[in-house]
């Protein structure tokens, strides 16, 4: 008893602790000046009330909360003096029809069509800081189009890998398929915005899935409850059985029977029908009313009866009363497993109503042990007694509200201290910007923009965006990358009658890699193997030779036609860093060998297709309908349109994109000014591919800077070095052409108002930018290497840890390593 | 032309009832022999069979405890009387003509022959209906899906009396494959393609599934039958012995059985390499490697770089009939070392 109460003294002190240290943060946060828009769905009592208990406890803190909505319930709400602001909303109606046969593709394009563009009007008209709402499906997509920073209040049930799911049919579709459509034939620009999700649930009750969601406890109104009436002059010594037909759901034809058959026993009966049921009842142990107060009746009760809406079940549970529950939708069926699981009551079929006889063996058999099941259900409520939803919700937006004011917030993934951002930057610039410049150039931007964050006098940057914002605005750290790369060109390029050609065509290098790492970032109980990159022979790069490797062991898995030496097992014990490396030679042509004129079926289907859904989506077709071109032409022509439309209009810069498949760079590149070798290569091949044009990646590395007399270098950090990517397109009767998007690396787009101090090498960088976009759509260079495309997707170093499911190889979060390349001309 | 039918199963009482009645509405002419072996059922498929017994030449071996697919099988062949055996698994339903088709060819291919036919899905099936009544099962049916099935049940139900007399609108729920992947309908494709190209390639025992082909008894058990050992791609070892043996696979697309979906724990998705590598090491046959850069074009496989993959069954075909061992060097350094088949901490 004691170790409870130190234990529940201790979790009571803890949250306290919590909420005051919110409390501090959010102290200075403007809450005036942040509106929030609620949107409800007033056809049903749960998705009104939801919002509205969220709505109440924001208006408390002080923000502005407005409310849009449509529906029988919207009263509630505007009695309470909320703003009401009629919307487009799907009427119940449409719903129940659609449910009663468990389809949930209520939402058509049609209706999403016009809840979208009610949704987007609103939002343009009151500009709210955060748009909140409870089953309003459509307001994801209006997020995307008006970049309207959103909080969804949601079921635990339905997030990503919930532990208890339901198996269902392939078939039964969950109604989603319509709003993904509607996305790719409308949604041209993405705009950028949070998500911020608020699980309305009890983690004992629907625990989490594989992410760690922000739950707020049960949206329900807090007790004490408004009294009523409904009680007085009824015996009480029978025990009550609270049943609760819902507000939406079946038709209540059921009750007549139910009632009737229920006259006899040996409890009270109230019914709650939200007005759905007109029959008349003259049984004494029986009485039906349109409503009481849940909170107010479950204190009362000895049982509830009804689907299992989530509401009821977290009231009853709250009041530590047992359930009895005959689930109409999925979510139902989800909450009342869990009741089942938990031992809180007892699941039926839907067909138990309508056949009565189940029912009424339950409530019999659940009364008959009433007083285990209570005695769980007394135990659980404690659960859910310990949240107070609104009050969670409002901490969670106030803590949203918090983040968003730090000046560059910064992703864990992307975060670097200061240290380790300068040996990045040291490693991957000339080495005429040493550690120390590199400093001085950081420091000196910190109050001109440069992102940051700080804690305590530790600096921590961004290693894309800081990048970036250096790469555009500081002209020492630009122009340096900028002059080395040209001296590096000089040695294979010369300007000939306004364009570029190359000194060379043919080049044979020594060329070495070096993959080191530090065994303190792989914990040390995990196998590690390593899979290092090397050329491959293809039409381009011949007469590849191995020379040297250290260790010499590496040779035993040496896969040189598959381009790596290939699972490497190291022990990682005992060493500060571990150094792997090889030397070879191999000779590189500018032009490819020869390729074949024609594609197999196969390789053309290989090369040819893409996702339907992606030649479909509004932001291709929308540039494809920009395009000022001959849609008739030749591929290669219609390629190089394509490509020269893209080189015109984006430019260069480090991305954060999740995923590097096409589908993730198309839409990237066109929702963005720019974007790296990759994305700009990927979604020129889809855009390609959606002409019916063969298209493809290649991958290698490019020979770095100067470093001596024929000599090149470039090192890198937490980065691959080959990883650099150009495209190939082919064309009929000539075969595989190469498409290269450097020349906006070094073309006008690169340089800005901040970054090119040098007004002589401004002008030098317009002029010749375009020549080398001229050049690289057919033609290519010797000085760069070709390897297997794989290198994308199988990291360097994966490290083996046992999971649940067995051993896995990934790669360890905190791996830190480092990789240099040199070629020397021979 | 004396076939006997050889079905395992281990509790699929109501997706049997469908298959045995899939089996009496064959329109191939002569006798026809089924041999039901009942491998640790306790689901009533025993009261089922019986009652069966009197329409159809029906042979039931009972086995007590469940002893796994492949001796149930060299049990079932054990017991038949035909010259030849066709396998079905009591989850797979017979096309009306699936034995009249693979009568013509072994009237065409002879004995030796090594039938291998097509197999498609029939998706929507996870939760089936009394094939009786056409109503919902007892049980753990979800009521959603209650609903649904009731709603969709022009799609979903199959019923005996629809084997009977309406399997056309079966045929038109199917999808090809034996479970409704594309993976499996591009396998299918490329075997087709295989047969086309190479009728007589090498691999062509790859064509072969355990739950539609055809061989002579006597072959089956000059081979030694099913291999017990294996749990999984048993249907590939059998076959790769067979074609050792002399057999000559065929591909036949027309006899089509159709997969009664059910779910399935793909947690055990790498038992195919599995199984290739038991072979491999059987069989010391280290060609069978190629399979595993075959089937990783199909399932990838996130460790085995692209320059590597054999892109389909033709490809597969002229590696393992023309390649020099020699060239196998990068694949064996390969496999050897991968994150998955590795040996922990070997190399």
């Amino acid at each position: 008893m004691l170790k409870k109460l130190r234990h529940h003294i201790a979790t009571g002190l803890q949250k306290l602790s919590v909420r005051l240290e919110r409390a501090s943060t959010a102290e200075n946060l403007p809450r005036h000046e942040c509106p929030v828009l609620i949107f409800f769905h007033g056809y049903s009592l749960a998705h009104t009330v939801r919002p509205l208990v969220v709505g109440r406890a924001l208006r408390e803190r002080g923000y502005p909360v407005e409310f849009a909505g449509r529906g029988p319930y919207t009263a509630r709400i505007a009695d309470e003096g909320f703003t009401v602001y009629e919307l487009e909303t799907m009427p119940q109606s449409r719903m129940d029809e659609y449910l009663a046969r468990s389809d949930y593709g209520y939402y058509d394009a049609e209706w999403i069509g016009r809840c979208v563009q009610a949704e987007r009007a609103l939002i343009r008209r009151l500009n709210p800081a955060l748009a909140l709402a409870d089953m309003r499906p459509t307001l994801r997509l209006t997020a995307s189009f008006e970049g309207v920073d959103i909080a969804l209040i949601e079921a635990a049930c339905n997030q990503p890998d919930y532990p208890f799911p339901i198996r269902l049919p392939a078939a039964f579709s969950s109604g989603s398929e319509p709003f993904d459509e509607y996305a790719r034939d409308h949604l041209a620009t993405f705009k950028p915005h949070h998500t911020l999700c608020l699980l309305a649930d009890v983690p004992q009750f629907h625990p989490p899935g594989a992410e760690s969601p922000c739950y707020v406890g049960p949206l329900i109104e807090s007790p004490p409850p408004r009294p009523s009436a409904v009680l007085d002059d009824w015996d009480d010594a029978l025990p009550l059985v609270y049943c609760n037909c819902g507000s939406t759901g079946a038709d209540l034809g059921f009750l007549d029977e139910m009632l009737r058959r229920m006259a006899d026993k040996p409890y009270r009966v109230l019914v709650t029908t939200a007005g759905r049921w007109s029959g008349r009842v003259e049984a004494p142990n029986i009485r039906v009313v349109d409503f009481v107060p849940a909170a107010w009746v479950l204190a009362r009760a000895a049982l509830l009866v009804g689907t299992g809406g989530i509401g009821s079940i977290y009231h009853a549970l709250r009041q530590g009363v047992p359930i009895i529950g005959a689930p109409e939708h999925l979510d139902q069926e989800y909450h009342l497993n869990r009741v089942r699981d938990l031992g809180l009551g007892c699941k039926l079929n839907r067909d138990a109503f309508l056949g009565v006889d189940p029912l009424l063996a339950a409530i019999d058999d659940l009364l008959a042990r009433h007083g285990e099941f209570a005695a769980r259900c007394r135990a659980f409520a404690a659960h859910v007694g310990a949240w107070d939803g609104g009050e969670a919700a409002a901490d969670a937006i106030d803590a949203f509200f918090v983040a968003q004011q730090v000046a560059h917030p910064i992703e864990a993934a992307y975060r670097m201290p200061e240290a380790e951002f300068l040996h990045q930057l040291a490693l991957s610039t000339p080495a005429d910007l040493g550690v120390e410049t590199l400093r001085t150039l950081l420091h000196r931007n910190l109050a001109r923009g440069l992102p940051h964050s700080r804690q305590g006098s530790q600096l921590a940057f961004d290693r894309a965006d800081s990048w970036n914002w250096l790469y555009d605005h500081e002209p020492a750290f630009f122009e340096s990358d900028y002059r080395a790369l040209e001296e590096k060109r000089r040695a294979f390029f010369q300007p000939v009658n306004g364009h570029i050609a190359l000194l060379r065509h043919r080049q044979r290098y020594r060329l070495t890699y070096t993959y080191r790492f530090y065994p303190a970032t792989v914990p040390d109980d995990r196998e590690v193997r390593l899979f290092l990159p090397y050329p491959i022979a293809n039409a381009q790069q011949e007469d590849i030779e191995l020379r040297a490797c250290a260790p010499d062991q590496l040779r035993a898995c040496f896969a040189p036609q598959a381009g790596f030496f290939y699972g490497y097992p190291v022990c990682v014990e005992g060493a500060d860093a571990l150094e792997f490396s090889y030397t070879c030679e191999l000779t590189v042509h500018s032009r490819l060998g020869p390729t074949p004129a024609r594609l197999s079926e196969r390789e053309h289907r290989c090369y040819s297709e893409i996702e339907p859904e992606l030649a479909r989506a509004a932001a291709v077709k929308g540039f494809f309908a920009a395009l000022d071109w001959d849609p008739n032409a030749e591929p290669l022509a219609k390629a190089r349109r394509i490509y020269a439309e893209l080189a015109a209009t984006k430019r260069f810069k480090k991305t954060k994109e999740r995923a590097q498949d096409l589908a993730s760079c198309i839409h990237l590149v066109l929702n963005d000014n720019g974007g790296h070798c990759i994305t700009l290569s990927n979604a020129f091949i889809v855009l390609c591919r959606a002409q019916g044009i063969a298209a493809r990646a290649v991958t290698g590395a490019l020979t770095g800077y100067p470093a001596g007399e024929g000599r090149f270098a470039m090192a890198v950090y937490n980065e691959i070095l080959f990883g650099h990517t150009w495209a190939e397109v082919f064309a009929p009767g000539r075969g595989w052409v190469p498409v290269e998007f450097h020349g906006i690396v070094i073309g006008r787009q690169a340089a800005t108002e901040d970054n090119v101090a040098d007004e002589g090498l401004r002008r030098h960088i317009a002029d010749i930018g375009e020549r080398y976009v001229d050049f690289y759509f057919g033609q290519l260079d010797c000085h760069r290497v070709v390897c297997s495309n794989s290198v994308k997707t199988l990291p360097q170093l994966l490290a083996r840890r046992q999971t649940a499911t067995g051993p896995q190889f990934h790669t360890p979060d905190g791996l830190q390593y480092e990789c240099r390349l040199t070629f020397e001309c021979i | 032309m004396d076939i006997s039918i050889v079905i395992a199963t281990h509790n699929q009482q109501e997706r049997l009832r469908l298959v045995l009645a899939g089996l009496r509405g064959q329109t191939a002419a002569g006798r026809c022999e089924v041999v039901v072996v009942e491998d640790g059922c306790s689901d009533g498929t025993a009261k089922m069979l019986d009652a069966m017994r009197g329409p159809m030449d029906l042979k039931v071996v009972r086995l007590q405890p469940n002893q796994g697919r492949c001796r149930a099988r060299n049990r079932g062949v054990e017991a038949a009387s035909g010259e030849f055996v066709a396998f079905l698994d009591g989850d797979a339903l017979p096309h009306p003509q699936w034995l009249q088709h693979h009568q013509a060819a072994l009237e065409q291919g002879g004995r030796a022959s090594l039938l291998c036919g097509a197999e498609y899905s029939l998706p929507g099936l996870e939760y089936l209906q009394d094939p009786q009544s056409g109503q919902p099962m007892e049980g753990e049916t979800p009521s959603v899906v209650r609903d649904f099935c009731h709603s969709q049940r022009q799609d979903l139900i199959l019923t005996e009396a629809m084997v009977r007399t309406a399997f056309e609108r079966i045929e038109e729920r199917a999808v090809p494959g034996g479970y409704p992947f594309p993976e499996l309908e591009i396998m299918q494709q490329q075997l087709a393609a295989l047969f086309a190209r190479h009728p007589d390639s090498p691999i062509g025992w790859i064509g072969f599934f355990p739950h539609n082909g055809v061989v002579a008894k006597e072959a089956f058990l000059a081979v030694g039958g099913f291999d017990p050992d294996m749990a999984f791609s048993e249907g590939w070892d059998l076959a790769y012995r067979l074609q050792q043996h002399g057999c000559r696979p065929f591909f036949v697309p027309q006899a089509k059985t159709y997969h009664l979906y059910h779910y399935h724990d793909f947690a055990e998705g790498l038992a195919p390499q599995r199984a290739m590598r038991y072979m491999e090491r059987k069989y010391g046959d280290c060609k069978l490697l190629l399979f595993h850069f075959w089937y990783a074009s199909i399932w990838p496989d996130p460790f085995l770089p692209e320059e590597t993959l054999l892109g389909d069954l033709v490809e597969l075909h002229q590696a393992y009939a023309h390649w020099p061992t020699s060239r196998l060097r990068d694949l064996q350094t390969i496999w050897a070392h991968h994150p998955t088949w590795a040996e922990p901490n070997g190399g």
